[in-house]
């Protein structure tokens, strides 16, 4: 598994999931959904699978001692990199926009913990509904992540109304001020565990389903 | 002991068995074609035995050992070419082995420079601008560097030219001489099967027709050629894939039949004539 994560991240590595990272500088801009941030990564780990579709990966991994469960857990550790990465870039765009935390968001959430506790349950909900639906064959990628957009748009549109209607969500998670953040780890906390689930979930059908199918 | 021993292996498709009941042994330190008309099922089965299709039915044995799919560190003990490098078109073959090398617990790094130089391979190229030929041998060199016991190679010779073709021919029975390497190699190319390998595994609309010594097969059959004049008042129907033109009747007939036949019509069939006669037969 080892040498299988090297390759991964060697041979089968495309930069510009990596490059996508900068798009966090999103977060400085005054009104804007945020959440919108957290949709590049996703589009990253799509290119990343279309870079190995195109670049016939699977042709390459056949010769290899590994098994298919091998092979899915691999793409899927740098699929969690990729998103992980994220979160964490987003951390100094965040304190710089703490800086200017007067300019209120006009458009949903601030750029915040809970922000990135929600971001990380939307990257983890894409990876659910992307990930299984690429390994049904092991080459389709256009319909899983059609879908998993899909649903991010309308997780994306559910947290900004409950931001709305949820007492909790109103009074803490749409502030930037250091005593509000920390009402809001609860949230980053389980978020980042929802996200750990799902994608484990989705880990365990993807592996399933790719063992089924004949290379 | 066997190198490789496959029982009744099965693949079926919604439209019927890719293949079917396919059994064989391949000793250690031999040379074994695998050898069929397109669609014959010889990369189903490769592809089966090495797990990446699913058989229906079967058992593959590997040194002795049952060989499931998971077991990666019998998969290490394997060399596995299908076709020549067509992956990661961008990439020197510098990166590839870079990131090939840590699999395998067992990389001879100075077999790797000697295959790169026997097969006059330039790392610093990209994998697309090899030639066909170049793309099977940096195959086989990552495939002998890692000192596997067992080469299963997917019609490895097919886009060669026939210097290169006749190099790796060389190269295998060098192998399997000198280092007790097991080799079971697919291809429709008969020729190549004559120069190497010394069992023959044969398969018709993905049934095992024979799995035999070469020598033996080669003895079984004999090719009846002759012109109409020469075999006339002779009984043709017992002739396996008869064919008949304006100057020429010809057909296969097994070797204990041939004496019905007139002596100067009687001659040693090849492997091509029993594979292009047999499937004939089976097409009429």
């Amino acid at each position: 598994m080892k040498a299988l994560l090297r390759k991964e991240f060697t041979l089968s590595l495309f930069p510009l999931p990596y490059c996508f990272w900068l798009l966090a500088g999103l977060l400085l801009i005054p009104n804007y959904p945020y959440f919108v941030t957290f949709f590049y990564a996703t589009l990253g780990v799509m290119f990343l699978f279309q870079y190995n579709r195109e670049n016939r990966d699977l042709n390459y991994m056949v010769t290899l001692p590994v098994t298919k469960a091998q092979m899915v857990k691999a793409r899927i550790i740098q699929t969690a990199a990729i998103e992980l990465g994220m979160l964490v870039v987003c951390l100094p765009f965040m304190a710089v926009r703490g800086m200017y935390s007067f300019l209120n968001n006009q458009v949903g959430f601030e750029a915040n913990l809970a922000l990135l506790g929600l971001g990380a349950v939307q990257m983890g909900l894409f990876n659910l509904i992307f990930l299984p639906g690429a390994y049904r064959d092991g080459r389709s990628i256009g319909l899983p992540f059609l879908l998993g957009s899909l649903a991010q748009a309308v997780y994306m549109l559910a947290m900004e109304i409950l931001l709305r209607i949820v007492p909790y969500f109103a009074r803490w998670c749409d502030r930037m001020d250091l005593s509000a953040q920390l009402h809001q780890i609860p949230v980053l906390v389980i978020g980042l565990a929802v996200y750990a689930l799902l994608t484990l979930w989705a880990a365990h059908i993807s592996i399933r389903r790719f063992e089924r199918i004949d290379l | 002991m066997d190198a490789l021993r496959v029982e009744n292996l099965c693949k079926r498709y919604p439209g019927g068995f890719a293949i079917e009941n396919v059994s064989f042994s391949l000793a250690e330190g031999s040379i074994m074609g695998l050898i069929g008309a397109n669609g014959a099922g010889k990369t189903t089965t490769l592809k089966a035995l090495m797990g990446y299709l699913r058989p229906d039915a079967g058992t593959v044995t590997l040194f002795g050992r049952p060989f499931p799919p998971e077991n990666t560190a019998l998969r290490q003990c394997i060399g596995f070419v299908s076709g020549g490098v067509d992956y990661f078109p961008r990439k020197r073959l510098s990166a590839v082995t870079a990131a090939t090398r840590p699999f395998y617990a067992d990389w001879d790094e100075v077999a790797y420079q000697n295959c790169l130089h026997t097969f006059e391979l330039d790392e610093h190229k990209r994998t697309s601008e090899l030639s066909a030929g170049m793309k099977v041998k940096y195959q086989l060199a990552l495939a002998l560097s890692h000192r596997a016991r067992l080469l299963i190679l997917d019609e490895p010779t097919s886009g060669l030219d026939p210097v290169s073709r006749d190099e790796l021919l060389e190269l295998f029975l060098t192998l399997a001489e000198e280092q007790g390497v097991s080799i079971l190699f697919s291809t429709h190319i008969t020729s190549d099967l004559e120069k190497c390998a010394r069992t023959i595994t044969y398969l018709q609309k993905g049934r095992v027709l024979c799995s035999e010594e070469q020598s033996a097969l080669l003895e079984r059959w004999r090719l009846v050629r002759g012109t109409p004049e020469q075999l006339a008042g002779v009984e043709l129907s017992g002739l396996t894939g008869l064919r008949r033109h304006a100057e020429t009747v010809e057909g296969l007939c097994p070797a204990a039949r041939a004496a019905r036949f007139p002596a100067e019509t009687v001659k040693p069939a090849s492997l091509e004539d029993i594979i292009v006669h047999l499937e004939r037969e089976a097409r009429a």
